[in-house]
Parts: structure tokens; sequence; C-alpha cells
């Protein structure tokens, strides 16, 4: 048999680096053909890690994955993987899984049942609803987060929800807003293929989206010119591949963007036509707000006019010819440019502000609608954007694009939800750091969350200032933390309640990723032990809150808010565990949830359409032969269903109801927290190759775990000869909350600037979020994790 | 055991693509495919997963390899006891 086991194996890892290899010279996707009588089971998944949405093939024997491979008919990756993505089916495999239900009884997790646990939950949301709080993240699938936001915002008339998303996209979403009146990038993952400039905004694609990266890499493969600008706080494994790199002060990124709005002006170079016709212009207001006040274009200029060359040296420390460069850049219209973004510019004090600007920057010199031609930022999560954003698991949204503060999308949401008028709270619930501000907050001092249950994430591990904004929960005795996950974590050491979780294709499941591709996949082998599926964990509850109260978790006709019928129309129990595949509740869930889409044209494609394809891009329309098709880049009349025709360029969305769109002005403003003579090193925390986001999967899988088993402190060699460091040296790197003692390594992945410190945030051992400010934008409610004080001296 | 399949993207220059590919076709536990181009599928074969990753280091280190993609691996147990004895990493750069 094992003889069989490595037979088939070595001829499927054969057929499957053929196909790749005949891809790349037919320019075609080719499957693999796989020996027959092949005892694996093939299906079809998206990655559970990152948000560039890659495809694997699951082989499946004997109810266990036992192979990945790329997909080749996969749009994004084309059959490639990434190293965190070919090992991905390790992560269901780490032997200290969660699988029974545990509470904490005298200061012990004690097993107990599922009813017991359900039971638990009931009765303490029962006792208090407006206390409860649901904190997700981008891993939820589009019906779990449906589901926790019609049981939350339908069931309970309480807005507290909020995903981890806060924490990395928040400010993305502010951005495309206040720009277009709609959330989500214009752009595609195509553009990397058509650009002949990739400009990187304090991203670090080579290691944090190596798949999307590696399709440029392979057009310079092929002999195609494509320039790659690096702008960056550190040198980073993209910097190697970058024809320019240009390293700037932390925050100096307000400044550069405007430097380039002044050249585009100052010498004439802006596109006046694109800006006539698509853009109206704003700024801010005191306090800030998301729609800001108007501005006229020579309001605009007078603005930018200080941001000179030699200005903006100052302020970002890039040479003033190196600002000339990019403006010169930005000036060519032959030149397509692809800008791409991620955490750099989101987790900022202004992120939302330099996600205007950065897309204004492209409006105003007219590159933008065109193929290889515009803004795009990624997100760090599988479905931050099919569930946080589309479904709207935030404390403030509703599905499909609403606002609790809208009275028509409340009246919307509770038609379609069939719920009596005025159900839905218009006040908008606490924000992820106001969330956990409150929930540490004894009751008595104002801290009016009593419960949270946190599902597929780690916040023990991942909020800024973990002191303040996690550990001060312990030793309150009122207060009570739920905690469904799959492997102990930092969070579920501080639980009272904790639920095993199905993970990835152990259950069904929808993702949408960066570029608006939704992507289904079906569950394929059982969780271990008594884990279970969330959406089973909500509904269960709700039904006993159903139960337990009779006008709890219904409709205006007194139906369960979580009804799902079979084919011929009969309820089917799926609040009973053995019930619950009796049907395809992701189905039902998703289907329900597809008309809110259609209000801002977001529209989804039907879940039976998707489960033919490697995700469709939305809006999704049908054409005249039946077929559905996707839409690559929106606004532009050449591809979006929804532009008029004769418009070229049109932002139906439009937040000035003109079909234009905003270019922001916001001026460089300092960071939140600097150095100075006391705390003298900027810090900046990120993530590293092998590792996702707070380590919980990557770490069981021990080929990731041994290439990276924890983490360290970068410093640069000039810094580390000043303290008379050597790599391998302990030190202490302690800011204004808290101090650490972790290892040195200097000119390691990368190299920092002199004056600024690296700590990756993966290792539960040394939570780099004890040192991290709280600082958050204004507009987005997004932290800053990219900058604070510290002080590094030896251990 | 471990199996993997990967696609090396061999490099442009004749003589060192050509040096890389006789150093693969030596090297013990690499299975090579068909050349398509100037990309060569192959199948590496090791012990366990550490055996596997310097395996595939010493391929991305070959001066002909200009680039390396995995698209296949196969899936082992997860042994989270086992202990990490790794000090820092070594420099890579």
């Amino acid at each position: 048999m094992k003889v069989d086991r490595r037979k088939f194996l070595k001829t499927s890892a054969m057929a499957a680096a053929t196909a790749a290899a005949v891809s790349k010279v037919s320019g075609q996707a080719v499957k693999p053909v796989l020996a027959d009588n092949s005892p694996l089971k093939w299906d079809k998944a998206p990655c559970r890690f990152c948000g560039t949405g890659c495809h694997v093939q699951v082989g499946v024997r004997n109810g266990k994955v036992e192979a990945i491979a790329g997909d080749p008919h996969a749009d994004v990756n084309k059959g490639l993987l990434c190293v965190k993505g070919y090992n991905v089916g390790g992560i269901l495999y780490g032997k200290d899984r969660i699988k029974h239900p545990m509470l904490r009884v005298n200061g012990e997790l004690k097993k107990i049942s599922w009813d017991e646990a359900v039971e638990v939950i009931a009765k303490r949301i029962r006792k208090n609803p407006k206390g409860f709080a649901y904190y997700g993240s981008g891993q939820w699938t589009v019906p779990e987060g449906y589901i926790a936001q019609k049981f939350i915002k339908g069931g309970l008339s309480n807005n507290h929800i909020d995903p981890n998303a806060r924490l990395c996209m928040a400010s993305a979403v502010t951005g495309y807003i206040s720009t277009f009146g709609v959330d989500e990038p214009p752009s595609c993952y195509d553009d990397f293929d058509y650009c002949d400039t990739l400009l990187i905004w304090g991203n670090n694609p080579a290691e944090m989206h190596p798949v999307l990266f590696s399709r440029v890499i392979d057009r310079r493969s092929r002999g195609e010119k494509v320039r790659i600008i690096d702008m960056g706080t550190r040198r980073t494994r993209t910097t190697d591949f970058a024809d320019d790199y240009l390293q700037f002060n932390p925050q100096g990124d307000l400044a550069i963007v405007n430097g380039i709005a002044h050249l585009l002006i100052e010498n004439g170079t802006f596109d006046a036509e694109f800006v006539e016709k698509h853009c109206n212009f704003r700024g801010d207001t005191q306090p800030f707000s998301l729609f800001g006040k108007e501005m006229s274009f020579e309001d605009y200029k007078a603005s930018v006019k200080k941001y000179t060359p030699e200005y903006v040296e100052e302020i970002s420390g890039i040479p003033a010819e190196k600002i000339r460069m990019l403006g010169d850049l930005f000036a060519d219209k032959s030149n397509r440019i692809c800008s791409i973004w991620c955490m750099g510019v989101n987790q900022h004090t202004r992120g939302t502000a330099l996600n205007r600007m950065i897309n204004g920057v492209h409006m105003l010199s007219g590159h933008f609608g065109k193929r290889g031609d515009g803004p795009q930022s990624l997100t760090g999560q599988p479905a931050a954007c099919g569930t946080c954003r589309e479904v709207g698991t935030l404390a403030h949204a509703l599905p499909g694009g609403r606002i609790v503060a809208n009275g028509d999308h409340r009246a919307a949401t509770e038609n379609f939800w069939n719920l009596p008028a005025g159900t839905i709270n218009p006040t908008p619930g606490y924000h992820t750091v106001k969330m956990w501000e409150q929930f540490c907050t004894p009751t008595s001092e104002g801290g009016d969350v009593d419960t949270i249950w946190v599902q597929v994430t780690n916040p023990g591990q991942s909020l800024p200032n973990l002191k303040k904004h996690f550990q001060a929960k312990k030793g309150l005795k009122d207060k009570f933390l739920i905690v469904a996950d799959v492997y102990p974590t930092v969070s579920t050491q501080l639980a009272d309640l904790v639920l095993p979780a199905a993970l990835w294709v152990e259950k069904n499941g929808i993702f949408g990723n960066s570029e608006r591709r939704t992507q289904q996949w079906f569950k394929m082998v059982d969780p271990p032990g008594e884990a279970r599926d969330d959406c089973w964990m909500m509904i269960a509850v709700a039904r006993k809150l159903y139960e337990m109260d009779e006008t709890a978790m219904r409709d205006k006709d007194g139906n369960f808010l979580f009804t799902v019928k079979d084919d011929n129309g009969k309820e089917v129990p799926v609040w009973n565990w053995e019930n619950y595949y009796d049907v395809n509740v992701d189905r039902a869930m998703y289907e329900e949830y597809r008309p809110f889409t259609h209000m801002k044209k977001k529209n989804v494609a039907p879940y039976d359409v998707l489960v033919k394809e490697r995700g469709m891009r939305w809006p999704v329309v049908q054409k005249e032969d039946g077929n559905w098709r996707e839409t690559k880049w929106r606004f532009a009349e050449f591809d979006d269903p929804f532009v008029e025709k004769g418009k070229g360029q049109q932002f139906y969305n439009s937040v000035t109801k003109d079909d234009k769109a905003l270019i922001w002005f916001a001026p460089y403003e300092p960071a939140a927290e600097e150095p100075d003579a006391e705390y003298p090193f900027w810090l900046s925390t990120g993530r590293v190759l092998e590792h996702w986001h707070t380590g919980t999967m990557t770490m069981r899988v021990p080929q990731l775990r041994r290439a990276m088993p924890h983490a360290y402190v970068e410093m640069s060699p000039a810094d580390a000869e000043k303290l008379g460091l050597r790599s391998g040296n302990m030190v202490i790197v302690e800011s204004r909350r808290a101090k650490l003692k972790l290892p040195v390594w200097i000119k390691g992945r990368s190299t920092v600037a002199d004056g600024s410190v690296f700590i990756p945030f993966f290792d539960e051992n040394l939570l780099a979020n004890d040192l991290t400010l709280g600082e958050i934008d204004p507009i987005s409610k997004e932290p800053d994790y990219k900058k604070c004080a510290v002080k590094v001296y030896p251990a | 055991m471990a199996v993997k399949g990967v696609l090396v993207t061999l490099s442009d220059d004749p003589i060192l693509a050509g040096a890389a590919l006789q150093a693969l076709r030596l090297k013990p536990g690499i299975e090579l495919g068909e050349l398509q181009d100037k990309w060569l599928p192959l199948v590496l074969e090791t012990e366990d997963e550490g055996r596997s990753k310097e395996l595939v280091k010493w391929v991305e280190g070959l001066e002909g390899v200009y680039f390396l993609d995995t698209v296949f691996a196969s899936v082992g147990e997860g042994d989270p006891g086992e202990p990490f004895t790794e000090q820092i990493p070594k420099q890579d750069k």
C-alpha cells in the first residue's frame, strides 16, 4: 500500500508539473493527466490563507486530505502556489486540534456537551442582548458572515459586530466609498499582466502575495519589460526585484502622493479632460467625516502647491529628483501604471486619506479605467472583501453596501428579512478597538459589552496594545468571552467558553478575494472530534433563543429567522447537527443574501454558477444566451455592463450623484507617536512569508514552523553596531506600553532603515502587539501597526 | 515521505541552463520531466519535509535556475509536539 501511495503521489506530482510547464509555453490552462485508477478524489477550493484567492486542487483519500496541487484552471494562480498554499492541507492535521466544547470552571477548562454550550451562550445573550457582541474576521465565509449579521442586527437589534478586517482594510473601504461612492477596487489582477509599471506603495508582495507578484516576474522571464518601483520604509524581498527603491520616512507617504499631484498640476501634465468629465474635488472637515466638504479645482491646486519636490524630500527623505521621476511617470500617458498597496497604507492613522489620494492621483493623471492602468488595494484575508465588505459585517454596515444610519437602507433590509419596521438599530455599533475597550472596562465603569463571541480570529494576539484591549479582561468576573477556533490560541487562554470549529474543507464555504472574485467550495472531509461548522453554531444558538423566548429570532410572521427548506419546501431542522447537512445551508443563505448585492450593482453570481467556476468577479450578469459573465474593470464602458453606452467612464454610485468620482486632498501630518530621546526607534510590525497572521494554522505545519520558528527584531547594521549587537543577541524592545525580549536579526529577510526596527507578529510567545499603539484613523477606525516609538537595549 | 511537483524556469543563458540540467540529472531524489522551452517539470522525493525543503533550496540555488514554483505537494502528518530547536534563521541574502 505504501508503494502504491508513493507511486500515485509521484505520478500526480509529475502530471501537475508537466501541465504547468505546457501551460507556460502555450499560455493556456492545461489539465494534468492523472494516473488511471488514482485513489485520490480531487475537488477545487480556494486557498485558506491570504486575500489573493488562489485555487488549489485538494486530493482526498479515506477521509483525509493527502495532496494539494495548484489549479491550472484558476485565473488567479494558473496552477502555481506559494509556500503557504502548497502546505495548506497540513493546517487540518495539527495534533492539538480543539475537539470538544469546553467551559471554564474554577479557572480550568472542562469538557461539556454541545447542548450545554449552546444553552450557556443563549442564556448570556438573553440576559443582556444589548451587551452582546460578535467579533469575526475576513476568514468568515460569506454565509457565516451573513448569518452573524442577521443574527445580531436583525435578531437582537444590536449593531455590535465587527471583524478583524477593521484592523487591516477598513481604510481601503472608507477610501473607496468616499472616492467612488462604493467600496472595492475598480481594477483587477489582470492589470499585473498588462501594466508597464508596477508601483508598490508600502507593500511587500514578493512575500505577502507571492503568486500575484510572480505574474509580473513571469512576464519579465518571457522578455517583457515591466518596471517595478518599490516605495517603502524597509528593503524587502520585493526590493530585490525592483528597478527603483524609494525608501521614505514613516508617514512620509502622505507628502509623496501630494508631491506627485503638485507636479502634475504645476507642469500642466494632468489629464484635464478626464478630470473635467469625471471628477469633483474634496477636502476634509473638522472633525473628520466620510464625505468631507466640497473643494474647487483652484482650491485643490492651492492645497498641493507647497508640496514641491524639495519640500517632499524634506518630509519623506526621498530625493527631489526621485519625486520628479514619479511626477514624470504619471505624466506619461503611454505608460500604464498599476498601483498596489496593502497594510502599509491601510494601517495608518491617516489611512483613509492615503487611500483616497492614491486613487486620486491615478484619476488626476488619467491613469484609470484601462487595462493595466489603475489603482488596486490588496487584502490579507480570503474573505475580507467577500464577507466583511460585501456582506457588511462591520458595526456600521448592512449587506450589499448599505449602512445602518440610512433609513432607506434599514427599511430595505427589514423588508428582505421580513422584520417589523424599526427592528434595525440606526446607531452604528462599536468598531473593533472600541468594542474591546468596552469589554475590558468593568461594567461598573461604563464597560457596556459583557459578552463577546469570537469566531475565526485570534484577538488576543492581533489587537493593538494588548494589555489595554485584551489582557485587561482577566479578572473581570461579569465579562464572558466565547472563542470558537480550531487550535488553542492566546485568545482561548482567556476564554470562558471554547468551541471546536470545523476548518476550510471540513465544511462548505464561499470566500470573496481582493479582486471582487466570489469563490465556492464543498465540504470534503469530516472535522475531528465534535468540531462543527461556525454556521451551525450560530443557527443552533439562534434556535435556542427562539425556543426560550416567544419573540426572539422571529420574523414578523413568527417564523424562525434561519428557516431553511428542502427541495420540496419542507423546513429542515438545521439547528440539529444531525440534520445540518440534509440540505446545503450555505447555498440557502447565499441565495438569500444575493439580492442584497444588486442595489450598488455588486451583483454576485448564483451559487450553482459558482459551483462550476473557479470564482467569478462581480458584477456578474446573465447574457442573452443564458450564460453568466464577470466584470474585470468597473466603471469602464469597455467592460462594465452597468456603464451606459457612450459614457466611456461612469462612476454610477457617485457620492455627488453626477457620475463623477472625488479627488481628495489631505495634508501631511506627523504620526501619532514618533521617536524621541527616550524612545529613539520607529517600530513597524508585519508578516513573514511562512506564517499567516497570528500563526494559529501555519505554526502547526512543521515545515513552515521549522522555516520560521519564532519572532525576532530586525535592526540596521549601523544601529546594531552602535549598540554592540550581533545577530542572535537577545535584546529588550520597550515601548511606552510594554517590553519584549527577543533576538536581533541583522540583514535578515529585510533591511530596515537606520533608526527603525521591525518585529513580525506571528509568534504567540513573543507578542509584538504588546508594544503597539492603539491610535486609529479617525474615519476608518483602523489602528496604525506600522508606527510607534520604542527603545532597544541588550537583555 | 514527502513528494513535491515543481516547475523550474531555466536561465536564458544556454550554458547556465545546460549546467543546471546536468546537475539536476545527477542529483538523487529528483526525477526530470520533459523540458518545455525553458520550463522543466521536476518531482522531488525525499524522506521527510525537512529534506524536501533542503532539496528545494538546492534547486533554487543553482545558477541556471531563474525561478522555482511548487505546483504539487503531499500532505504529511502534523507534529507540533516535536521540539523545534532552530535558533534565529540564518541569513539568506
